[in-house]
């Protein structure tokens, strides 16, 4: 799941540093695409997070962030809950909103890869 | 398990706000710049004294007022003025901490942000701006009725004591600046401003941002920020030093300078002025360098150019030609005793002595011859008695007439010599010269040679009446001469004298103003030196608050650099985009400016010798991105570690941030329902975020029991604790009368639960509180002992977690009440 959730930012990192074909779409909805890509990454490091602490834990994606801060530190959990937050508002398309800027799409992407290795280091562990 | 949320380092609170002042060392400055001055080699002992001299003594009190006299805000109230009409009170939470004040636009909220500034400063940076007479004349409320004296008004809490300290200003006229100021003590005693703020220190720290500053902080003030920082890093002693040194300098050439326009004017005023001495004055004058000799030499009449005509005029002047009444008595003399002579020729007197002496031979041979025969021509007795006597007669005759031939012969040499010695020889100083005057006396003295008394006395009469003559004229001319040289030099030689008095003075101060600047240039790199060593730490901190704002901008903020002297320096800020340097106005957008401005602004008001425990700033938010509106709500939080932060905005997501972040803030919304009626009201503070987050993780059914059981008692702990935490805040304050520091001296060494409830309702935190806790909230002290220990009952079902959330909140607030608050927040508190 974690090496998923790696592959996800990679994935993410070459739509924001594009090279041939990728490189022809415009740079907003590319970053659009890697914000997505981010969130995916970083839910499916919560996943992998939960998994191990409680097989059956909330899916409400709220409360787990939420909880997080019990388990892998306030700093992780309030950051993981405000990047995710900002990727999620990032990836929703509203026609009356401008695309999100590479440059902060990239600054998330390096947020996330951060929480992904915080997360991977597993629970208990503080940050 | 981190149960506890650990504290995150806060690189922005690293320094302690009630260390000794980072300035402190004030007082070492003077001693170290004696230090260098004694180990400065290249410095001429002359500079070396004048800086000596110029080092400024130590100012006492420093740029601040000390920590104990920290100012904090309890409520800002304003009436009638601006978006507010009837009378409405912003209430502020004890202690640092961030509050949001949240309202639409012109829902009066700035309008509070401008009530603190001006009742506390007295100004308001709109009165300044360029639209500043607009704004003058808008700053009355439209909505309030004639009667209502239009006033703001903050209520401080202020020094040691934390005692409450009322400033409210009244208008009295329509015009912005006809204003009361009324300060009152807890009593209601009137106050002293003056002690309740100190005027420098507002100026220094300046705990406000307006709105209208945030844009105009780069291209505006960067000078009086320049100024600001100077005095705030305690360099004051420095900036005084090298303006005394300057101010040398200044004068110095001031003084160099009047002796040049006094020249000038002077040279001026000489070459209209036809006198030997104005010439002589011209030539020292013109010079490259002044000759002060000659014109020291030349007033005091010791110069031989100027002065040889001026003894020749003056010796004109003093001449004295023949006496021509002594002449003319000595000349009728001389003609008497000529004419007395030629009757009696002497000749005729000899004759007569010789016929005398005959006769007399011939009467001796009568007598002894007795005969009547004359022996010489043989005739017979005619030598009788009668011839005789008559020979006798003749002979007495004779004599007589020789005596009278020799006295007249006498008196005609004694006349002679009278009249010659009457004959001045020509003067020395005439000797030599051409003029008229000079063969006339010449004439005059020839008469000496001439013996013959006719001739003579002819000669002394023509020659003195002439010579007389040419001497009155010569004399008169020159005479009037001087007379008109002095007139006209009289006041030219007053000025010459002034003249000499600011060359000399110009003369020092050349050799003053050399070693002056040579000072400067001494004093310039220590000057910088120190200024970025005392700097530094404070060129760090804006750098991290603008890396905060700003991580993904593609600008950079270097260095924070004073450059320039003081009074004439600026802050210069070293900008790079994408790795190249740029002028900081041009390459920034918006929000970028407004977050440089946050940069700079905050280091500067939070420094430690700041005695303001607040700041207040006017919608920051406002064209920040939302990554920017997250770092400003980490930078914010930075701040309110150990400061009361005011934040005014209008926008939500300085909100939205606050609360996805976790940072603990008190939200007050602003409202305004027509005709400026506005009311306030708290929307959140930490102890409803932290109640809103349990509650909401404790109404889901799809949470396991171990992760709840985990969970849930640390979310309810953290209400409770932040209760415990706003009511020890106001009841050390209002009851024990603490100031800040003791109250967070007090606070930070809280530790379990049951402390920070004994700290809130009792005051002390090593006293047991659970009477206390009982009394308020029956049950309650059985969780506080739950949240101590960690063993909770187990929370197996949503109801059973409800109900802890229930319970928490009811002690909340319950601990909240004691205070004096939580009515106002029944909003959600109680379930």
């Amino acid at each position: 799941m974690t090496a998923s959730a790696q592959a996800l930012v990679s994935a993410a990192d070459r739509l924001l540093n594009p090279s041939g074909a990728v490189a022809s779409l415009a740079p907003g909805l590319r970053a659009r695409a890697a914000a997505v890509l981010l969130r995916m990454a970083l839910d499916q490091a919560l996943d992998a997070y939960w998994a191990r602490v409680h097989p059956s834990m909330t899916r409400i994606g709220k409360h787990r962030m939420l909880c997080l801060e019990w388990y892998a530190g306030r700093d992780t959990a309030r950051r993981c809950r405000t990047t995710w937050l900002a990727l999620s508002a990032a990836c929703h398309y509203r026609a009356q909103e401008l695309p999100p800027a590479p440059a902060e799409i990239h600054a998330r992407l390096v947020e996330v890869t951060a929480l992904v290795a915080a997360l991977h280091a597993g629970p208990g562990t503080a940050p | 398990m981190a149960e506890q949320p650990p504290e995150s380092s806060h690189p922005l609170t690293a320094h302690d706000p009630y260390a000794p002042d980072a300035s402190g060392s004030v007082g070492s400055l003077r001693e170290l710049l004696l230090a260098r001055l004694d180990s400065a080699s290249g410095l001429a002992p002359e500079t070396r004294e004048l800086l000596r001299e110029l080092l400024p003594d130590e100012q006492t009190g420093g740029s601040g007022g000390s920590p104990e006299g920290t100012v904090q805000l309890r409520s800002i109230t304003a009436a009638g003025w601006r978006g507010i009409g009837p009378r409405t009170t912003l209430e502020l939470p004890p202690g640092p901490g961030l509050v949001i004040v949240a309202g639409p636009n012109g829902s009066g909220k700035s309008s509070f942000a401008e009530a603190a500034e001006t009742a506390i400063t007295g100004r308001n940076s709109r009165w300044e701006g360029r639209r500043a007479r607009d704004w003058q004349g808008g700053w009355r409320n439209l909505h309030t009725p004639d009667g209502v004296t239009p006033e703001v008004c903050v209520e401080l809490s202020v020094g040691e004591r934390g005692e409450p300290v009322t400033v409210r200003r009244t208008w009295y006229g329509t015009k912005v600046d006809e204003t009361r100021t009324q300060v009152m003590g807890p009593d209601g005693a009137e106050r002293k401003w003056e002690e309740v703020i100190d005027a420098k220190a507002l100026d220094l720290a300046r705990p406000f941002l307006p709105y209208s500053e945030l844009g105009s902080m780069i291209n505006g003030t960067l000078g009086s920020l320049h100024d600001a920082f100077f005095r705030l890093l305690g360099l004051e002693l420095l900036a005084e030093f090298d303006a005394r040194v300057k101010d040398v300098d200044t004068e110095c050439s001031q003084t160099i300078k009047q002796r040049d326009t006094l020249t000038a004017k002077l040279l001026d005023e000489l070459s209209g002025l036809d006198d030997p001495r104005a010439r002589e004055a011209a030539q020292a004058l013109s010079g490259t360098k002044p000759d002060l000799g000659r014109i020291r030499a030349l007033l005091e009449s010791r110069t031989p150019a100027a002065e040889a005509e001026l003894a020749r005029l003056r010796q004109y002047a003093g001449l004295t030609g023949p006496d021509l009444r002594e002449t003319a008595g000595a000349v009728a003399r001389l003609r008497d005793a000529a004419a007395t002579a030629e009757e009696a020729r002497y000749g005729s007197a000899e004759d007569a002595r010789r016929l005398a002496r005959l006769l007399e031979a011939a009467l001796e041979h009568r007598r002894r011859s007795r005969s009547a025969h004359c022996p010489v021509c043989g005739s017979e007795d005619r030598l009788d008695r009668a011839w005789s006597e008559r020979a006798r007669a003749e002979v007495e005759r004779l004599q007589a007439q020789a005596a009278d031939a020799e006295a007249a012969r006498q008196a005609v040499s004694v006349a002679v010599r009278a009249v010659h010695d009457l004959v001045q020889p020509v003067p020395v100083w005439l000797r030599g010269e051409t003029s008229g005057l000079a063969a006339l006396w010449q004439e005059w003295a020839w008469c000496r040679d001439v013996t013959h008394p006719r001739e003579l006395a002819d000669r002394v009469e023509r020659a003195a009446a002439a010579l007389d003559e040419a001497c009155r004229q010569v004399r008169d001319e020159a005479a009037g001469r001087l007379a008109e040289y002095d007139d006209a030099w009289q006041p030219t030689a007053v000025r010459l004298a002034e003249w000499l008095a600011a060359a000399q003075a110009a003369e020092a101060a050349a050799e003053r103003r050399r070693h002056a600047r040579k000072a400067r240039t001494w004093l310039r790199p220590i000057i910088d030196e120190l200024r970025e060593e005392r700097l530094r730490p404070f060129a760090h901190q804006s750098q991290e608050v603008w890396q905060r704002l700003c991580e993904h901008s593609s600008v950079t903020l270097g260095s924070v650099t004073l450059a320039g002297t003081p009074g004439r320096g600026r802050v210069v800020l070293d900008v790079s985009v994408d790795d190249r340097s740029a002028p900081a106005y041009s390459v920034m957008s918006q929000g970028e400016l407004h977050s440089l401005a946050l940069s700079l602004f905050l280091p500067r008001a939070t420094h430690p010798a700041s005695p303001f425990g607040f700041l207040v700033i006017d919608d920051p938010v406002q064209s920040m991105d939302p990554d920017k509106v997250e770092g400003l709500a980490r930078v914010l939080d930075a701040c309110a570690r150990d400061r009361q932060v005011i934040v005014f905005t209008h926008d939500t997501r300085l909100q939205q941030a606050v609360a996805h972040l976790g940072i603990q803030a008190t939200v007050l919304r602003v409202t305004r329902q027509s005709n400026s009626v506005v009311s306030v009201e708290t929307l959140t503070d930490p102890v409803e975020q932290a109640l809103a987050e349990a509650r909401a993780v404790s109404l889901d059914p799809g949470l396991p029991q171990d992760v709840a059981d985990h969970v849930l008692p640390a979310m309810c702990r953290v209400a409770v604790e932040a209760a415990c935490l706003e009511t020890a805040r106001r009841r050390l304050r209002d009851e024990h009368g603490f100031g800040l520091r003791a109250v967070e001296e007090r606070v930070a060494s809280l530790d379990r639960t049951k402390t920070y409830v004994a700290l809130a309702l009792l005051g002390d935190g090593r006293q047991n509180a659970r009477d206390a806790v009982e009394r308020i909230c029956p049950g309650g002290w059985r969780l506080v002992e739950a949240f101590n220990s960690g063993a909770h009952a187990p929370l197996p079902g949503v109801d059973d977690r409800k109900r802890l959330v229930a319970r928490t909140a009811a002690l909340a607030q319950a601990i909240r009440r004691t205070g004096g608050i939580g009515a106002a927040d029944s909003t959600g508190g109680a379930r």
